[in-house]
């Protein structure tokens, strides 16, 4: 029914030339002047018990990619692909059908759990949803909360009670609670301190061996993303600029925003020094990316080309947009 | 089941809201007030020495004495009996002004916070039509719209006027919710419920209601003395309670042209009306603060 | 004698739960023209410390309970309220982790810089009220040159708001570095930032530290970061300091098993790691901290005596029992 390249049985969602502007409003009458052009065409794949991860800096739109590929914000443009499902404009029941199977863990474990419910009823919320009701909703919430290793006895406590790392365990068991086959990771570990983190990493690995459900992992932190992703994109302004398999990526890596980001991040070794490629100024505004190469005006290699054309994503397991390629 | 319930976070919640609340007097003196004057509308009929209504025309416009306390009018009622009997009146037209404009305030607060676009638009400006008009013209002219052409009341007097305070004061609960409802709805809790594939309607009742109730409730109990003043108002120029109901604008209203002399029969009633919304409002002050989150650890 | 010595600190907060016990007898020093780094996870009382060391500790609830701050020979915690006023943003300042709300959004960036200018510079005393705005002003410029900024006239007639997060925090150091003073305190000055923007900043710190023979003062979680830029370290962990030390003898060879977790807990950019190691449990509660060695609940190596005894720290290197006293 869908015509998908290289869509394979094994793909549990995709996402082609997916994009997202939203409107900025000014003017006496609140009209719209421009767009944030948040994702700019973004096109991914991911794997059925695959980690993928996408990195960039803030404002690159990832945390918009992520709520874009779940439904939580309407798509402006592409297509998603979900379980061989084509799901980019499906409504109403479908799409609750689908909230089922596809979960989101958000960045701030604080304001992600509803200050006046216990952890019964959030972690029990989406089974109650789901129409599971009383002693099977309480069997099965005690599984949760042993998967994610509390206990029974957390069940009835309010989540102001809980540390950062306990409340992002409560936020995990919620989103595996219907069993989901993929889930967005919104920098579910930026929030909390490095031994905690740990904690959740190996959490969310030993899950996904036991449940085997894809993960998207939306972070600005590289190390996490090398630690737990198979294959990476990393994006810029709304772009993916490349893509690949994790190791690939970080042993040689080919776009300069990639390599700069790459050396920018301290590594805790005292006698380590590195060729720093330091990158000049900031993030140009998304409302008006610059023309070309969204990249050059920052960039070391910049050629009269980028200025002027904006290169393409080639290559097909490894790719990469730059036109130094 | 009472062990478990002590360890319940909602008891060590409030446990903390006491203890906050102890800190400040002022709030503390309020409550005294409040309860003094629930005391007084509960137990009415052994703190009166008199019946409100009864005339004795033997003894009229009698000043303060130990027999009569506050004295007594120009039929020989006793002020203090009418004064007590006044608290009742206040209760009834606070509460169910204010849970009239609560409901009706909330229900569209929350309804154009959480559903936006024109709804939110015509709403917001319906809202803003009625906070054009002074507070107490507008309630005068609702209950005038209320009257027959004829003269007399539709409805109840008494009841005329509660629904008149009811819906002017609508405006202020349905902006305050809204901006709460405004804030809630961003957070990421109400952003996992709808990923889980919640309906508008659970999202709005179980997540984001709750969570905005602490100004509500602080405003309600601040609105609680403003109401009986407005509803004293009105019934001090003849658009509320009638005489002889022992209502505290009407007592004003039929003691004032004895002001001079007899001060009593106005003065007692005024200062009754004073203490009950400093109450209300100290009250609320001091809630205010229990309930900021930012005082709150 | 180094520049500043923080001696057995104690600040305790005062809450209705209890009292916190956030700084339990800290003491370390900052030589001439080092850089020092305090790490820790939070809560671990590190910008406590950074705060007590000012004397900026909300009182009440906070309170500074025992313990002294020796600044150029002078005990901080005894001096008055104004000398203490006259020292903070001259000979100490301080830079903070949200650039944006450090930043007063009603004034321009050079009007700030202006300000503290006009306030601690001794040279501008004897000048009439217009010749030492100018002065002043011309002198926010110059810092803000200093820093990196490519048009300061521009940037200085700005408002907070209209600068992106790394542009912010360039004027804070430039803020902070106006009155060239001996002492600068960095709170998290790069968590809020984006990688390659903390990356500049860190080259920038490093350069300022340079040329304006400061000292200083650097608190953060990220131990990437200590190991680039400080020389010297101590690990904080529920309100002492566990370990110290040279950055370099620190890093390659940790001893307290709190750092060693730490070290392996955290991912590699560099390689992947097998599994990361993590520490289990959770940072304890400051009311009511464990007894004896405060680590022990979480220690893989702990024995009897952790439980009853606090550890010292043991050549003023490493405070566990593994490595003093009753072996």
């Amino acid at each position: 029914m869908i015509e998908m390249e290289r869509a394979t049985t094994d793909t549990i969602i995709l996402a082609k030339d997916l994009k997202k502007y939203f409107p900025v409003r000014g003017g006496v009458f609140s009209r719209v002047v421009d767009y944030v052009h948040a994702v700019d065409g973004v096109s991914i794949d991911i794997k059925k018990g695959e980690t993928f991860g996408l990195v960039g800096e803030s404002g690159c739109g990832k945390t918009t990619f992520g709520r874009t590929l779940m439904r939580l914000i309407e798509p402006d443009g592409g297509r998603i692909v979900f379980n061989g499902e084509d799901i980019t404009k499906i409504k109403g029941k479908d799409l609750a059908e689908i909230r089922r199977e596809m979960q989101i863990v958000f960045q701030d474990p604080f304001s992600s759990l509803n200050p006046r419910m216990t952890i019964k009823k959030i972690v029990g919320e989406p089974l109650l949803l789901n129409g599971i009701k009383g002693k099977d909703l309480r069997e099965r919430v005690i599984d949760l909360l042993a998967l994610v290793g509390l206990n029974e006895e957390h069940m009835n406590r309010y989540p102001h009670e809980f540390s950062g790392g306990q409340r992002q365990r409560l936020c995990i068991a919620r989103a595996i609670a219907t069993n989901p086959k993929f889930i967005v990771l919104d920098e579910p570990t930026s929030a909390l301190d490095v031994s905690v983190q740990a904690q959740i990493l190996n959490l969310l690995i030993d899950l996904q061996n036991r449940l085997g459900m894809g993960y998207l992992m939306i972070s600005h932190d590289l190390s996490v993303v090398r630690h737990i992703s198979q294959r990476v994109a990393v994006m810029y302004l709304g772009k993916i600029v490349e893509k690949g398999k994790t190791e690939e990526i970080f042993e040689n890596p080919l776009h300069p925003y990639t390599k700069a980001l790459l050396s920018a991040v301290p590594v805790p070794d005292p006698d380590r020094k590195r060729n720093r490629i330091l990158l000049t100024g900031d993030v140009p505004s998304p409302v008006n990316p610059p023309s070309g190469c969204r990249f050059h005006p920052r960039c070391p290699y910049v050629k009269e080309i980028c200025k002027e054309k904006e290169p393409e994503l080639k290559g097909d397991e490894r790719s990469v947009a730059c036109w130094l390629y | 089941m009472f062990e478990e319930m002590r360890k319940e976070p909602f008891f060590k919640e409030m446990r903390y809201s006491m203890h906050l609340l102890g800190q400040s007097y002022l709030s503390i003196a309020g409550l005294a007030i409040i309860l003094l004057f629930v005391f007084m509308a509960v137990f009415t009929s052994f703190i009166a020495p008199y019946e409100p209504n009864v005339i004795d025309l033997a003894n009229t416009l009698q000043p303060p004495s130990l027999e009569h306390l506050m004295g007594t009018d120009e039929y020989g009622r006793d002020v203090f009996s009418r004064v007590i009997y006044g608290t009742r009146y206040a209760f009834l037209e606070g509460l169910l002004a204010v849970s009239i404009s609560l409901t009706v305030g909330t229900t569209l607060g929350l309804l154009s916070g959480y559903r936006g676009g024109m709804t939110d638009e015509v709403t917001m400006r319906l809202m803003d039509i009625l906070l054009a008009f002074p507070y107490l013209v507008l309630a005068i002219c609702i209950v005038s719209a209320l009257m027959k052409p004829e003269g007399g009341f539709f409805l109840d007097p008494l009841m005329s006027g509660i629904l008149a305070i009811s819906i002017v004061s609508i405006p202020s609960y349905a902006r305050l919710v809204r901006g709460t409802v405004l804030s809630v709805k961003e957070t990421e809790f109400v952003e996992a419920a709808r990923a889980n594939g919640a309906s508008s309607l659970r999202i709005a009742f179980v997540h984001i209601l709750p969570n905005s109730l602490a100004p509500i409730i602080v405003e309600a109990t601040m609105s609680l003395g403003t109401v009986v003043i407005s509803a004293a108002g009105l019934s001090f120029i003849g658009l509320g309670a009638q005489p002889p109901t022992p209502e505290w604008g009407a007592l004003i209203a039929s003691g004032r042209f004895l002001l001079p002399t007899y001060w009593w029969c106005a003065t007692f009633p005024g200062i009754m009306i004073l203490l009950f919304v400093m109450g209300f409002n100290l009250f609320g002050d001091g809630l205010r603060d229990i309930l900021d989150p930012r005082l709150r650890r | 004698m180094d520049l500043l010595e923080v001696k057995d600190l104690k600040t305790y907060f005062y809450t209705y739960e209890g009292t916190v016990k956030a700084l339990e007898g800290v003491s370390f020093s900052v030589g001439n023209r080092k850089t020092m780094g305090l790490v820790g996870e939070t809560g671990c009382g590190k910008s406590v410390t950074a705060l007590s060391i000012t004397r900026l500790i909300p009182d009440p609830p906070g309170k500074i309970i025992a313990g002294s701050v020796l600044f150029k020979k002078k005990d901080l915690l005894k001096v008055s309220d104004e000398e203490i006023r006259a020292i903070r943003g001259k000979d100490i300042s301080m830079i903070f982790q949200e650039p944006k709300s450090a930043l007063n959004p009603v004034y321009t960036i050079g009007d700030q810089i202006a300000e503290n200018v006009l306030l601690h510079d001794e040279d501008l005393k004897n000048l009439s009220k217009k010749e030492k705005k100018r002065e002043a002003w011309a002198k926010s410029i110059e810092a803000l040159r200093v820093v990196g900024i490519a048009e300061p006239e521009r940037i200085a007639r700005s408002y907070p708001h209209e600068l992106s997060g790394g542009m912010c925090q360039r004027s804070m150091i430039a803020l902070a570095m106006v009155c060239n003073p001996s002492l600068l305190i960095a709170d998290e000055p790069t968590t809020a930032l984006d990688v390659t923007i903390q990356a500049q900043i860190l080259e920038l710190m490093k350069d300022l530290i340079k040329k304006f023979d400061s000292s200083v003062l650097l608190i953060t979680h990220n131990l990437g970061v200590v190991a680039e830029t400080c020389d010297d370290v101590a690990v904080m962990y529920a309100g002492k300091i566990i370990e110290k030390g040279n950055v370099r003898e620190v890093f390659k060879e940790p001893l307290h098993p709190y750092t060693k977790g730490l070290m392996e807990a955290i991912p590699s950019v560099e390689k992947r790691k097998e599994a990361l190691k993590s520490i289990p449990g959770s940072v304890p509660n400051l009311i009511n901290p464990p007894s004896g060695c405060r680590f022990h609940p979480r220690c893989p190596y702990v024995k009897e005596i952790c439980k009853e005894k606090e550890p010292e720290l043991f050549d003023g290197r490493v405070a566990c029992w593994l490595y003093g006293g009753a072996r």
